[in-house]
């Protein structure tokens, strides 16, 4: 390996922290606008970088009404949603990429271009559907659309990947008698964990912060997700931006975490290499 | 590029709207109404905090001992996507029975069919006088009623009081020169604008536009033509940018910082102007480093050639078409509108509609009510017409074409009128 100047080094070096601070700025700012009491205009930078640390602000919210019990609403609608929608978007990859069957490319376009529809025009008639269902202000009237939803995102992003997956693997797995569950379960599941993690955080993260069709569907305050409860902070003519940003703070805290676990697998790619004689 | 993909997206919606609710016809009706049954009247809402806890533990339950039989289920709503939420409910019969929506929305869900007409109900006429007339004007729609009139609004002048002290006066400016030439002193001595317009949007702009000789339509709100493209709307307009390039005009009009509140706390702008919630939130703040009253005096919005015209907001009570117990909507209705209720809510320092209500001696002990009841009687309404959310977009983007001299004031207004009439028809 050829060693870099010092130089060089401290220009990289630069350049990377630079980068960094420009993206976790805000953050602070934002954090350090949690401490302000009665900030009903948006306090100044003078007043945010003087302030003193203290917890007032997450204390009112968390004990607002029932702002805590919608924070375990949505760690139910999101991890159902989760698991449900990767499992499904799994399987249904799985077949697009192994089996022959009439009409797959048409329906894997159609998949697509269900892609391409804004939610904000769906909803009326997602809405009808849920509602012809019975299934209004119900999790599970909840969980079909974001699973249904999930499903197709996923089944797109890991067709891609199991693409890659070498045949001779699976023909490894018949030889040995094992059928499609088998390899599908044993093979592709353990090679895909890096697709599997990046998806986990975007499906946990994309049904968790989801406002429209959890305020659509739930009709029951009690059953309400964080989100919405987010929305009511901001009022019509003005809103406490220490209590909005103290709120984000710990909506967004489960998405963290999630991707603090999930993001090793991140970097972890080429797990088949050398599992296949070249 | 976004007026477009908005027109489109939203034909679409009305066309699924229409298509959902041909589909939802054969929806079941509740068993509910019959003798000695309890029926639950579901209310949306979109109260405060503060306004919030007086409704559940006042309103509610006087309501519900004055009529046994009726029971309240509150919801309240956010903001944000409320339009498309009472879409898709309206569109699958899952509206709620009642709701309080910001009136300038009422004509057109009217227009829509979701609302019930409430002139058909009986003791409609009654109740109707009792209202203030501007307020009850934006419940109509097509020569019917499809709401009452719930609590009402507008904007005053509120002044710093230390700055009116710098620019050499003793008491609010009566008149729009007043206000310019106090803010002309100001600049001159190094300060910021004084006129706190807050965005070049109809809002923020109307008070200004109007009170300086302005027009939007002729009366009956059916002719946008020689009246937003009058003489005297592009006078007034040019005034609005001449101030703006002497730099009159608080940077807020550009969506500069400091924002109408914080620069009217730091002692930085002259005037702001803005409804009873500047005075009820920042009084219900107990953090609050300053007291609001100690710091600022309130006026009236200056008088110009065309008057003081501030701006009015509010909410209206609705019932939908597909609520299953019309009769008793209407009834918790005409008993909101009614002195008692509407004064209880007037603690929050929201305006009563009700006229007995509001010139009640026990709302104007609300330490700021008086100016706000006094401004609501040449306070104007924006447009009440089904068209008017895609008025209004047409109004803001001209308005800050003006401001910012991509357009003179004559062109904008002449644009707008050619755009507006367009929508209309």
């Amino acid at each position: 390996m050829v060693k870099t100047s010092l130089h060089w080094q401290i220009i990289i070096y630069a350049t990377i922290i630079l980068g960094a601070a420009v993206f976790i700025l805000p953050f602070i700012y934002m954090i350090l606008t949690t401490f302000i009491s009665s900030s009903y205009s948006l306090p100044r930078p003078a007043e945010v970088l003087s302030v003193v640390p203290n917890l007032d602000n997450y204390i009112a919210v968390w004990t607002k009404e029932k702002f805590s019990r919608y924070f375990m609403n949505s760690l139910l609608v999101a991890g159902v949603a989760l698991v449900f929608g990767l499992f499904l978007g799994a399987l249904t990859a799985y077949s697009f990429v192994r089996f022959e069957f009439p009409g797959k490319e048409f329906l894997f376009r159609t998949f697509l271009f269900t892609m391409m529809i804004p939610l904000v025009l769906a909803i009326v008639p997602q809405f009808t559907v849920i509602n012809s269902l019975g299934l209004v202000n119900t999790y599970l009237g909840l969980w079909l659309i974001y699973v249904g939803g999930g499903v197709v995102g996923s089944t797109f992003f890991l067709r891609g990947f199991f693409q890659s997956i070498p045949k001779s693997l699976e023909e490894s797995v018949l030889i040995d008698g094992g059928g499609n569950w088998r390899i599908f379960w044993n093979i592709y599941l353990p090679l895909s964990r890096p697709a599997l993690g990046t998806l986990a955080i975007f499906s946990f993260a994309g049904t968790w912060d989801e406002y429209f069709v959890a305020l659509a569907i739930i009709k029951d305050e009690a059953l309400r997700t964080l989100p919405i409860a987010l929305m009511m902070f901001q009022g019509k003519y003005a809103s406490n931006w220490g209590w909005i940003f103290a709120a984000s703070i710990i909506v967004i805290l489960p998405v963290m975490i999630i991707y603090i676990i999930f993001q090793k697998k991140f970097v972890q790619g080429g797990i088949n290499e050398g599992s296949v004689k070249g | 590029m976004r007026t477009p993909l908005k027109t489109l997206s939203s034909v679409l919606t009305v066309l699924m709207l229409l298509l959902a609710s041909a589909a939802c016809n054969g929806k079941e009706t509740s068993n509910a109404g019959g003798a000695g049954e309890e029926v639950v009247l579901e209310y949306w809402h979109t109260y405060s905090d503060e306004e919030e806890v007086i409704l559940k533990e006042k309103i509610k339950p006087l309501f519900e001992k004055e009529h046994p039989g009726i029971k309240l289920k509150l919801t309240r709503m956010p903001y944000e996507g409320l339009k498309q939420q009472v879409i898709a409910g309206v569109g699958s019969g899952e509206a709620p029975d009642l709701m309080r929506m910001d009136i300038i929305w009422v004509p057109e869900f009217a227009k829509m069919g979701a609302l019930q007409e409430v002139s058909k109900f009986d003791g409609f006429d009654e109740i109707k006088d009792k209202q203030f007339k501007t307020t009850m004007s934006t419940n109509a729609y097509n020569s019917g009623y499809y709401g009452l009139p719930i609590d009402t609004n507008t904007k005053i002048a509120i002044y710093n009081k230390k700055l009116l002290k710098k620019a050499g006066l003793s008491e609010a400016p009566k008149t729009m020169g007043e206000l310019a030439d106090a803010s002309r002193t100001l600049v001159e001595k190094g300060e910021l604008g004084g006129i706190g317009i807050g965005g070049p949007n109809s809002w923020s702009m109307l008070p200004y536009f109007w009170s300086l000789g302005g027009k939007l339509t002729n009366d009956d709100f059916t002719k946008v033509d020689g009246y937003l493209n009058s003489q005297e709307s592009i006078k007034a307009l040019e005034t609005l940018v001449s101030w703006h390039e002497e730099g009159l005009i608080s940077p807020t009009i550009i969506g500069k910082e400091p924002g109408t509140w914080d620069g009217m706390k730091h002692d930085e702008y002259l005037m702001i102007d803005d409804g009873p919630w500047f005075y009820s939130v920042l009084m219900n703040d107990k953090k609050a480093k300053r007291d609001v009253m100690e710091y600022t005096i309130r006026g009236l919005i200056p008088e110009g050639p065309g008057g003081s015209h501030s701006v009015i907001g509010g909410q209206n009570l609705v019932t939908f078409v597909n609520s299953e117990h019309p009769k008793e909507a209407w009834t918790f209705m005409k008993w909101m509108a009614s002195k008692e209720p509407q004064l209880i809510m007037g603690e929050t320092g929201l305006i009563p509609t009700n006229k007995e209500a509001a010139n009640d001696p026990k709302f104007l002990e609300t330490p700021f009510a008086e100016e706000y009841v006094q401004q609501l009687e040449t306070a104007l309404p924006r447009t009440p017409i089904p068209q008017w959310a895609e008025m209004e977009e047409i109004l803001n983007l001209n308005f800050e074409k003006a401001i910012r001299g991509k357009m003179t004031p004559e062109e904008a207004l002449e644009d707008a009128t050619k755009k507006i009439k367009a929508v209309m028809n």
